[in-house]
């Protein structure tokens, strides 16, 4: 994590041992110990959102806050297992608090009932100066160790992004648009100690720079012959979600012209999706106008640097227009349980978390990570 | 393993779908069209050659072994004289060395004893960890058997001697039992404190129990295993693990995780409504798994026709549908009905899933006996074509639907099939020893016909209460972690 947490240090209890026992043999004491001591903050409870927070219950983090200021509705129940018919016209979070502490008694979980503050305006320019942010609005956030943002559009989120950025807190960011969805992961700048085969020749066993966002900044090596191991410490540093939208990271990663132009049109598209939130399109059955979000995919494109020759695929268009803003709990369970497995590699810093963007497409059973 | 065969009888897609901790699958089957769940080979457990368990263990899991499945079963197992005939023969059948042959025979026979020598002290209850037997196990397992085996010169070589155990009984007696950590190491004291209260306390229940098993979650084996083990990695040289690593290995842990499961469910879920696309169902599914591979969060391919070589999809197979009351139909008729339907010549030969022969051209003794009186529904029948013609081919039996036309309930109706030339035997014979197994599989339903059978390995339910997803060991299948395709 950016900030290292002091308070690591103290162990779990016997019973806490022998509760998470399955996932501490998966992914280490450490990362238990650290994960109970984290206090997450998790924005709206969306489809995506109900996954995420039941994934983070179950694993045992500290404390959990959940943000949502929306009343239930009867569209919300399928995409929500914590709540009932009987509850539409609630508060959502009211609805579904007894539900979600009911999952583990051991995690701090609060409620808060009005939005939080994202305060100033979206900073037009495109270079990542810090915006001038009112010390109130970042009073709001600065008791986490970690957000995780749901259904945000880009001005919320670039808003979101620039606090996150001045409290030094990683931020985790996903929408889902039907059978497609997206997560965003802005770590900062992190560092993972990965193990290596004793018989690895990859770059990672030793010092230097790997690509533009990460690097090997330290080997150890102990023992020798069969018992030797490898430990490289990789650091990886990340982008915001402005930046996201004008990186010129694509070539890096694809780098013939081939495989440039064979990126999927999903990630145009979503990308040109942050354009709207949810409430934008409130009770427009037909989704939005494909023409509209072609235009909008290709000037993204441009902006990403996809050369002349990608095309985009008008069925996915259509399909992305008409879905845009349905939410499909299956969907939502896929990109849910990513974005939670991928918290818990970045705090259990031993696997290399996610840098930085994803794309689901269930239609193809696709979901490439691509570095922006 | 059954539900896909289920699949293949009923010619229903079926969703598989299973976790290992962070990996996963989801494999959608189209019967006889696209691989089935047995196409793609699985992982088996690993197992080592008897001589490295018994006689020159090099890593921790070789001690485990030795003191899980030889030790343990030896000293508190049921049938001493069962347990003692099966360990002579894996020694002889797996060791060139006939000194080495010997001299674990006689440590097996000495086990014997010490196995009277806890029954002994089980009949008059004691408490002292100082107990004569204890000495007397501690002294013959980690320092008499030790100094035989280093006897036998040509074992060590080209590898290490161990050292027979070394220690006096005041070493560990101001250590207590309750203080040792379930996540570290143990030292050669604390095994050696844990080794002599465990087995007591083992020793103490065999006045009330017969014989003693190993469970991963019966806390005094387990003691009992994790310091036999450490005692053991120490006179061999070997890496002392935690008693909660020790438990994993022992008691085969296969971690679960939530994330894991909701991505596979997730997938599953999805994954399902290309069933329903018709003619494209097919060219539109894609398997998923987990992807090791930096540019992608998952791996998905195509599906894969049936492999050629697969036992399970290689044999046709459909649903019979019989009169309700089987005591009905003769075998005659049922004989009569396949050769009409299928065109087969006169010759051919009926048997049950468990090879017992029903019908052949020698053999028309239950010709005139209803088929109530060998087989039952939820039954398989083989029938192969004695000339050679026509392939063989499984029907599952079933009773006619209740809202059958009146009339017709008497009447057998066999499954449109379309049957290969005829293909090699052997295939069949495996076949059948694999249907013995399942049999007693059979109380497991079968899902309506018109809908897509999902199969899970991993319960995953959402609303579950507990903060952790516990399988127990017992139900997971190895045959179902998959290994081809990663
Ligand atoms: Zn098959």
């Amino acid at each position: 994590m950016a900030e290292t947490n002091n308070k690591d240090t103290s162990t779990l209890t016997a019973d806490e041992i022998k509760l998470y026992d399955r996932q501490i043999r998966l992914w280490g004491l450490e990362a238990q110990t650290r994960m109970r001591h984290s206090r997450i903050l998790v924005l709206n409870l969306t489809s995506i959102g109900v996954e995420v927070v039941k994934n983070l219950m179950l694993a045992g983090i500290g404390s959990l806050t959940l943000c949502d200021s929306s009343i239930l509705t009867e569209e919300d129940l399928n995409g929500n297992f914590f709540v009932d018919a009987s509850q539409v016209g609630q508060l959502k979070v009211d609805a579904a608090f007894d539900r979600i502490q009911d999952l583990n008694n051991r995690v701090k979980f609060s409620v808060l009932k009005e939005s939080l503050p994202l305060g100033g305006k979206l900073s037009t320019s495109n270079t990542a100066v810090q915006a001038n942010i009112d010390p109130e609005t970042l009073k709001h956030y600065q008791n986490y160790d970690l957000v995780i943002a749901t259904g945000l559009n880009r001005q919320q989120l670039s808003q979101l992004n620039q606090i996150t950025r001045n409290l030094q807190i990683p931020l985790y960011a996903s929408g889902g648009h039907g059978l497609y969805a997206y997560l965003f992961v802005d770590l900062i700048n992190h560092e993972s100690k990965i193990q290596l085969d004793s018989n690895s020749n990859s770059t990672k066993s030793k010092v230097g720079i790997l690509n533009s966002v990460s690097e090997i900044t330290n080997v150890e090596k102990t023992g020798k012959d069969e018992e030797l191991k490898i430990v490289s410490t990789l650091k990886n540093s990340y982008r915001t979600i402005d930046e996201v939208f004008k990186s010129n990271k694509l070539s890096e990663f694809y780098k013939s012209e081939k495989k440039l132009r064979k990126i999927t049109p999903v990630l145009p598209l979503i990308l040109s999706l942050f354009d709207y939130s949810a409430s934008d399109v409130a009770g427009k059955d037909q989704g939005l106008d494909p023409v509209v979000l072609k235009s909008k995919a290709e000037v993204i494109a441009k902006d990403l640097k996809l050369p002349e020759s990608w095309k985009i695929d008008e069925n996915v268009v259509g399909e992305l227009a008409r879905q845009a803003f349905c939410e499909f709990q299956p969907v939502s369970a896929i990109i849910g349980g990513a974005l939670c497995q991928d918290v818990i590699n970045a705090l259990g810093q031993r696997e290399i978390p996610i840098n930085n963007f994803v794309v689901l497409d269930t239609v193809k059973n696709d979901m490439p990570i691509f570095t922006l | 393993m059954y539900v896909n065969k289920i699949a293949l009888f009923t010619g229903v897609p079926l969703m598989e779908s299973g976790t290992t901790g962070l990996k996963g699958q989801v494999q959608p089957i189209f019967p006889y069209k696209t691989e089935c769940f047995a196409c793609l080979p699985k992982a088996t457990p690993k197992s080592f050659p008897v001589c490295t368990i018994r006689s020159t263990p090099s890593k921790p899991i070789h001690c485990i072994t030795w003191a899980k499945n030889f030790l343990f079963p030896q000293l508190f197992g049921e049938n001493d004289e069962e347990q003692h005939a099966a360990n002579q023969q894996g020694v002889s059948d797996d060791s060139d060395n006939k000194d080495e042959v010997e001299a674990l025979q006689k440590e097996a026979n000495e086990l014997l004893e010490l196995k009277r020598l806890i029954q002994a002290a089980a009949s008059k209850e004691t408490n002292s960890t100082d107990a004569e037997f204890v000495h007397k196990i501690l002294a013959k397992i980690f320092k008499e058997d030790i100094e035989r085996l280093l006897r036998i010169e040509t074992l060590w070589t080209t590898r290490a001697k161990p050292t027979p155990l070394q220690y006096t009984k005041d070493e560990y007696s101001n250590l207590k039992v309750s203080e040792l950590s379930d996540q570290k190491p143990w030292d050669k004291q604390a095994n050696l404190l844990q080794f002599s209260d465990s087995l007591i306390r083992l020793t103490n229940r065999l006045s009330s129990e017969p014989s003693i098993e190993f469970d991963k979650d019966d806390e005094d084996t387990l003691d009992f295993i994790v310091a036999a083990a450490n005692l053991r990695s120490y006179v061999f040289g070997i890496e002392i693990k935690s008693k909660f690593d020790i438990k994993q290995i022992a008691g085969n842990i296969i971690p679960a995780v939530a994330t894991t499961n909701a991505i596979m469910a997730g997938f599953s879920a999805v994954s399902s409504i290309h069933m329903f696309e018709g003619d494209q169902a097919i060219a539109n599914s894609r398997m998923v798994y987990d992807s090791a591979n930096g540019l992608k969060f998952v791996n998905s391919t195509k599906l894969d026709s049936p492999a050629h070589s697969c036992k399970a999809c290689s044999i046709v197979r459909g649903i019979a549908k019989l009169p309700t009351n089987l005591k009905q139909v003769t075998l005659a008729q049922f004989r009569q009905a396949l050769l009409e339907k299928y065109g087969y010549s006169d010759d051919i030969e009926i048997s049950t899933s468990d090879s017992r022969l029903l019908y052949d051209y020698d053999f028309e003794d239950n010709l005139e006996k209803p088929l109530s009186q060998f087989v039952g529904f939820g039954d398989v029948l083989l029938i192969s074509d004695s000339d050679e013609v026509l392939d063989h081919i499984e029907l599952y039996l079933d009773g006619h639907d209740n809202d059958l036309a009146k009339g017709d309930e008497a009447k057998i109706s066999l499954p449109e099939l379309s049957i290969p030339a005829f293909r090699k035997k052997a295939v069949v014979e495996e076949e059948k020893e694999e249907g013995k197994q399942e049999d007693n599989a059979d109380e497991q339903h079968r899902d309506n016909e018109d809908g897509v059978i999902v199969l899970d390995d991993e319960e995953e339910d959402e609303e579950e209460d507990d903060a952790i997803e516990i399988i127990d060991d017992d139900e997971v299948d190895i045959d179902k972690t998959k290994s081809g395709k990663y």
